[in-house]
């Protein structure tokens, strides 16, 4: 190699960068005389300079762009399906897809078994298993449903009943469901309410139901009669519950999302993952935050907001808590122009006269949800003073938008 | 007498006026707005409120109330307990953001309202 070609600083650095070069590239041609330095030598002073600046640019872009420097940052991922009548969805906070993915499966399995038990609609739950045994004998439970039961039981204590599971026979009269008698006809074409897509379809919405019927006040006297949650009677050795009285049902829709979502965090918990929000439908539960160090923030949904549209009324920032919104905009009925939604006074078996919504933030998500019931039922100006009472914050919106804190 | 101002003199004069002009539109185009508008107290957020909504926010600084209006999809400070009130005399704002630096209190007018999910 002829280096006297080479004069200066620069040319000294690009005659060593010309040579490593051809050194990568043909390794045994450079420890031989090789003309590959000679060829480079007689282009121009610029067309070296450009070289030397063209390889030392593609050499940073290549770095940065590596995921080499960049091995743990944290991502969020989300996953949704349909559990529990509703969208699930998850979304955890995690350095890995597949540590997230399988926190996130397992967490949706655990609600699939928890629905199994759970509900109120198939024969073979655990729930219908009492429900078809009141008046008769003990049914011997998971511990699950013994929990959950222990739970709605100590609700029920602290809001003096507003809230009740034992109004499984309102709520079967009551029918918000439409499970009986069969699923709704479709009409072809139109705007009938029929063709909506949120018609009939559990979870959202409501409808000018001409099929819908409102119950006769013999028939909720009747059912009343059967509403009481002192009648559950629970035997922890055994693990059995027993109600009480021949006709009782329990019905527990109002407290089993929430619970769901406390069971999902567990899970997620267990699984190393620490920030993530899990939301069923409207039941929602938040740990940690976001990866650029935000909390999570929750939009409470316009209590007056179209079906289907997602018009928000506030949005508030959380952090180790559980929301839970009860509202007489997510399933009802109107007939004669009035409005029957599905949150029923267990103590009137009609369904409550508040309008609106309520949103309530505690702990735990079996509580939010539990209590958002119980506060729709009590209205907004006893309900939110009870909620104050037992150390809770919630914002009650009622139907003509007026704000309870 | 010699004219004062040649062609060149008047091409450079509005050639640097237009641009100048162009310039402001173009930074005025580019402050982001948004239907929503975020809330911060002392770095904390308060809350993202919509700007379709017309509401007072009441927000508790550590010089005092600061009271924050969005009516008519624009959004002001009503009163604020700072000493120069600059905040107050920015008047109503629809895009970019107000700040009352003595009370820690920051309004921006931002995208979307990330909002992570809904209940209700």
């Amino acid at each position: 190699m002829d280096r006297e070609v080479f004069k200066g600083e620069v040319e000294d650095r690009m005659q060593k960068i010309a040579f490593t070069f051809n050194f990568i590239f043909k390794p045994r041609q450079t420890l031989v005389v090789t003309n590959w330095a000679g060829k480079f030598n007689s282009c121009s002073t610029v067309v070296q300079k450009a070289t030397a600046l063209l390889l030392f640019c593609a050499t940073a872009l290549f770095l940065s762009s590596c995921n080499l420097l960049s091995p743990d940052k944290e991502r969020l991922f989300k996953k949704s399906t349909v559990l529990m009548d509703t969208i699930v969805s998850i979304t955890v906070v995690s350095t890995s897809r597949d540590r997230a993915e399988k926190a996130i499966n397992e967490a949706f399995r655990e609600l699939k078994r928890l629905e199994d038990i759970m509900n109120f609609y198939s024969e073979e739950s655990e729930v219908s298993r009492i429900n078809r045994n009141a008046g008769i004998r003990p049914v011997k439970v998971s511990m699950d449903m013994i929990d959950i039961i222990e739970k709605a039981i100590y609700v029920s204590r602290l809001t003096d009943g507003a809230f009740d599971i034992t109004t499984g026979p309102l709520t079967r009269l009551w029918d918000f469901q439409n499970n009986s008698p069969f699923p709704p006809l479709k009409v072809r074409g139109g705007n009938s309410p029929f063709n909506s897509p949120s018609y009939g379809k559990r979870g959202y919405g409501g409808v000018t139901d001409a099929t819908k019927k409102v119950p006769e006040p013999s028939e909720i006297r009747k059912a009343l009669r059967l509403v009481n949650y002192r009648d559950i009677v629970i035997n922890q050795k055994d693990s059995t519950v027993f109600l009480k009285r021949k006709g009782m049902l329990i019905d527990l829709g109002g407290i089993a999302k929430g619970y769901g979502a406390d069971r999902a965090m567990e899970i997620l918990k267990k699984n190393g993952i620490n920030s993530c929000l899990v939301a069923i439908a409207g039941d929602i539960k938040v740990s940690g935050r976001k990866p650029d160090g935000s909390p999570w923030v929750i939009g409470i949904r316009h209590p007056r907001a179209e079906k289907g549209s997602d018009d928000i009324f506030t949005s508030l920032p959380l952090t180790d808590a559980a929301i839970s919104t009860s509202g007489d905009y997510e399933r009802f009925f109107i007939k004669d122009g009035k409005r029957y939604h599905h949150i029923i006074n267990p103590f009137t078996g009609y369904p409550s006269e508040s309008t609106g919504g309520v949103s309530v933030i505690t702990e735990k998500g079996y509580l939010s949800d539990s209590l958002a019931t119980a506060v729709f039922v009590l209205g907004p100006e006893k309900g939110m003073e009870l909620l104050k009472r037992l150390g809770y914050k919630g914002i009650f919106i009622t139907g003509d938008l007026k704000t309870y804190e | 007498m010699r004219k004062v101002l040649s062609i060149f003199d008047l091409v450079l004069i509005f050639s640097l006026t237009g641009g100048s002009l162009l310039g402001l539109i173009y930074m005025d185009r580019l402050i982001p707005g948004g239907d929503s508008v975020r809330i911060e107290v002392n770095g904390e957020l308060k809350g993202i409120y919509p700007l379709n909504e017309d509401r007072i926010v009441e927000l508790n600084g550590p010089l005092g109330k600061t009271i924050v209006e969005i009516r008519d999809k624009k959004v002001r400070v009503v009163d604020s307990p700072c000493p120069n009130k600059f905040c107050i005399h920015q008047g109503s704002v629809s895009k970019g953001s107000i700040i009352c630096l003595p009370n820690r209190v920051v309004i921006i007018i931002g995208g979307e309202q990330g909002i992570d999910a809904i209940t209700g």
